[in-house]
């Protein structure tokens, strides 16, 4: 037994997680099993049903008793396969009869009954341990618990019998009525009916169902079994250690440390071969040297790897991925008869059609309706979209306080700022004249344009916003106005003063009091 | 690696796994809620047996509610536990790791008849023995799933020792197998745990002198378990 390549993942569980493991590796190898045990059980049955015909139901039960030898060639498998080897089911049938001999006759009669069976069976079949060593054994592996193997087995019983009914009442439910209504479905369940097909086939429905289930049911003792050693035995930290030691051996090549573990190694192998505890039987069997077969497996394994790229980069290629969609409308109904009928029907009584015609008025309004409000919907929603019909806006736009430490607020600035800044102008006052005139302009956008001017804007930005929407007489004017005002407050570069007074002079005829408002929001 | 886990990635990057649960323990959690309904039937008609017909009426009124939305109550309010799956610690969520809601309780729920068919839930078996996530078809339907609740091991490890640093630096699953071999060495044998400390011997510090490997590992649990010190 050799955990390194053991195919599943090793980690202490949960007795019940341990057994939905056990489903898993059940569902990885299903065919295999049920071939097994088909090969293996559906002669004996087929056999003993067709001689022991006039003993009913007994036959099945006799089948049942015999269970734990039917079990044993499916443990074999899946023992094997955990560690990484696949056996043929040729392989495995041909094993059974060398399976069944151990100690089946207690298995048969005093052990029959246990409810641990699926836990204890690996202790006999794969550690082989007989008499004393064997209750000792099983009195350890039961010391973590076998509640789980309890109910597992308790479980697995009504399994058998809701599948056997189930079958059952499916083929009743889907026999047609008239056949089913002479069948009286209890007598038949019962084994009441002597017909000898009748009990044959109950039988069989009843070896089906043992079937369906016997090989989930040895595979989660199987798990359970490794479970209980895992935990006893710490097998998740066995691997994990050796994991680690590999790694470190790599790490420091060194001829000492290697030598050391090679010792310890060794030393270690002897000590596990002569432990009388761990499982001579899987040992011996495992460690059969198949080194002849070794080389040519591994080019096997290459060229298979080589192969699997290969088709895995052309099954990504553009050649795989060509898709096409077609669609077409079939009437369902071809049949022009069909339509016939369903107009004459219509017209059969005169008051009928006039309650559907008024209904299905009342439908197609209904639907119209919906369709005119949705639409409407549709548009107040994206009227911003739609050119021209944009709604007045319903929130005022936020007006700016200051900006750049200039006071906006109408109400700041005197009557005709114009002329005020003349004055000053008159004064050599250029920077407050300037700044009146700016201040002056920004006030009148904000006022009676739609421009939304934030307090956080530049002078730039004002600009950008005054050029994309403001009345287009004002673009030239205020690049004028805001190059000389950038450049006197920021640059200190006064301006001359004729320049200064044709702008208050043109400001006026620009910044006229009543420009209509539905102007600038038209070339929005 | 054959596992029962289920790997779910959530939106932080992090990988989940959840441990699927399967049949045996979700049939026992079935039974024992199927027992508790009885009861609460046998309560409830000996109440309503007062009220003559009337209490027949009202307690079909009855079994009707509590066969179909007991599950999805105490699904949705207990956390995706029934009082069966609390007993065998199992629950449900969505198939991403999230708890359940109604909707997909609902839908679980409701679908047991489906899993009934065609009778005593055999479809529901068959069903759960067959999936690879032990769904049965109200689960598919619904996208939920159903999983182990993590079963908290109590260290037992009462070793007074000092911290031990390892010498080379140890990736996350070795620190974690140091640990585990700290807290699982009392369930061990003596042999066993030599055995398992044998593994790591050439690695670990000569200069200890008399020390055995494994309470050499011991104390480097103690060291990745924080105690550098002795305290």
């Amino acid at each position: 037994m050799n955990l390194e390549k053991v195919t599943a993942k090793i980690r202490p569980r949960k007795q019940w997680e341990a057994i939905d493991l056990g489903v898993a590796l059940a569902q990885r190898n299903l065919i295999s099993l049920y071939k097994i045990w088909l090969i293996v059980t559906f002669p004996v049955f087929l056999i003993s049903a067709l001689v022991f015909h006039q003993y009913g139901m007994w036959v099945v039960i006799g089948f049942w008793w015999l269970l734990p030898l039917w079990e044993r060639p499916l443990l074999h498998f899946l023992s094997r396969d955990l560690f990484g080897e696949r056996l043929s089911v040729k392989q495995c049938v041909s094993a059974f009869f060398s399976l069944a001999k151990i100690q089946w006759f207690a298995s048969l009669t005093w052990r029959r009954l246990s409810f641990t069976r699926s836990l204890d069976l690996p202790v006999i079949q794969l550690e082989g341990l007989k008499g004393n060593v064997r209750s000792s054994r099983l009195k350890v592996i039961h010391s973590i618990g076998s509640g789980a193997a309890v109910w597992l087995t308790f479980l697995f019983f009504f399994t058998k019998f809701t599948l056997f009914i189930a079958t059952i009442v499916l083929a009743y439910l889907l026999l047609p009525a008239p056949m089913a209504e002479g069948l009286d479905f209890f007598e038949w369940v019962n084994f009441e009916i002597e017909s000898p097909i009748t009990v044959f086939s109950m039988n069989l429905l009843f070896y089906l169902s043992m079937s369906f289930v016997a090989p989930f049911y040895v595979a989660c003792g199987f798990s359970s079994y490794l479970n209980q050693r895992t935990q006893l035995e710490a097998w998740d930290i066995e691997l994990a250690f050796k994991r680690l030691a590999k790694r470190l051996q790599g790490l420091n090549e060194h001829a000492s440390v290697r030598l050391s573990s090679f010792l310890v190694g060794s030393l270690l192998s002897i000590l596990v071969l002569s432990s009388s505890v761990f499982s001579p039987s899987i040992y011996a069997q495992q460690n059969e040297p198949q080194t002849d077969n070794i080389t040519s497996q591994n080019e096997n394994v290459n060229s298979h790897q080589k192969a699997k790229k290969l088709i895995i980069k052309i099954k990504d290629g553009n050649e795989f991925h060509h898709r096409e969609m077609e669609s077409l409308t079939v009437k369902r109904d071809k049949d022009t008869e069909i339509d016939d009928s369903f107009n004459s029907r219509r017209s059969d009584s005169g008051w009928m059609s006039l309650i559907s015609m008024f209904v299905s008025f009342i439908v197609e309004f209904a639907l119209w309706l919906v369709l005119a409000v949705a639409l409407i919907f549709l548009v107040v929603k994206y009227r911003h979209l739609i050119g021209g019909l944009k709604l007045p806006q319903q929130t005022k736009k936020q007006k700016p306080k200051t900006l750049f430490g200039l006071d906006v607020q109408s109400d700041s600035l005197p009557k005709d700022p114009w002329q005020v800044a003349l004055n000053s102008i008159e004064r050599n006052e250029f920077r407050s004249a300037l700044s009146l005139l700016y201040r002056a302009s920004l006030v009148w956008f904000i006022e009676h344009t739609s421009i939304n001017i934030r307090e956080g804007d530049t002078e730039a930005e004002c600009l950008q916003k005054i050029l994309r929407l403001g009345p287009k007489n004002s673009h030239q004017f205020m690049r004028d106005l805001t190059r000389t005002w950038r450049a006197l407050a920021y640059a200190h570069i006064a301006p001359s003063k004729e320049s200064l007074v044709e702008l208050c002079h043109k400001w006026p005829a620009i910044m006229a009091e009543k420009i209509d408002s539905g102007d600038a929001n038209a070339k929005v | 690696m054959l596992d029962t886990t289920r790997a779910v990635e959530v939106p932080e990057g992090i990988t989940l796994s959840l441990p699927v649960a399967g049949y045996v323990s979700r049939a026992l959690a079935f039974l024992v809620d199927l027992i508790i309904r009885f009861v609460i039937f046998i309560g409830l008609s000996w109440i309503f047996s007062i009220f003559d017909r009337l209490g027949d009426g009202l307690l079909l009124l009855s079994v009707f509610l509590v066969e179909w939305f007991y599950p999805v109550f105490f699904e949705v309010f207990w956390l995706g536990q029934t009082p069966g799956k609390k007993v065998m610690g199992i629950l449900v969520v969505n198939d991403d790791g999230t708890p359940i809601n109604w909707s997909s309780s609902i839908i679980r729920n409701l679908l047991r008849f489906a899993d009934f068919l065609p009778a005593f839930w055999a479809f529901g078996l068959i069903s759960m023995m067959l999936n690879r996530d032990f769904k049965r078809l109200g689960d598919l339907a619904a996208g939920t799933l159903v999983i182990h609740q993590r079963e908290v091991i109590s260290p037992q490890s009462n070793h007074d020792a000092e911290g031990l640093a390892p010498k080379t630096p140890l990736k996350l699953d070795e620190q974690s197998a140091i640990i585990a071999y700290s807290d699982r060495i009392e369930r061990m044998t003596q042999a066993r745990a030599d055995e398992l400390a044998r593994y790591l011997t050439p690695w670990l510090q000569n200069s200890q002198g008399n020390q055995s490997s494994a309470l050499q590992i011991v104390r480097m649990a103690r060291w990745l378990k924080g105690r550098r010190e002795k305290e």
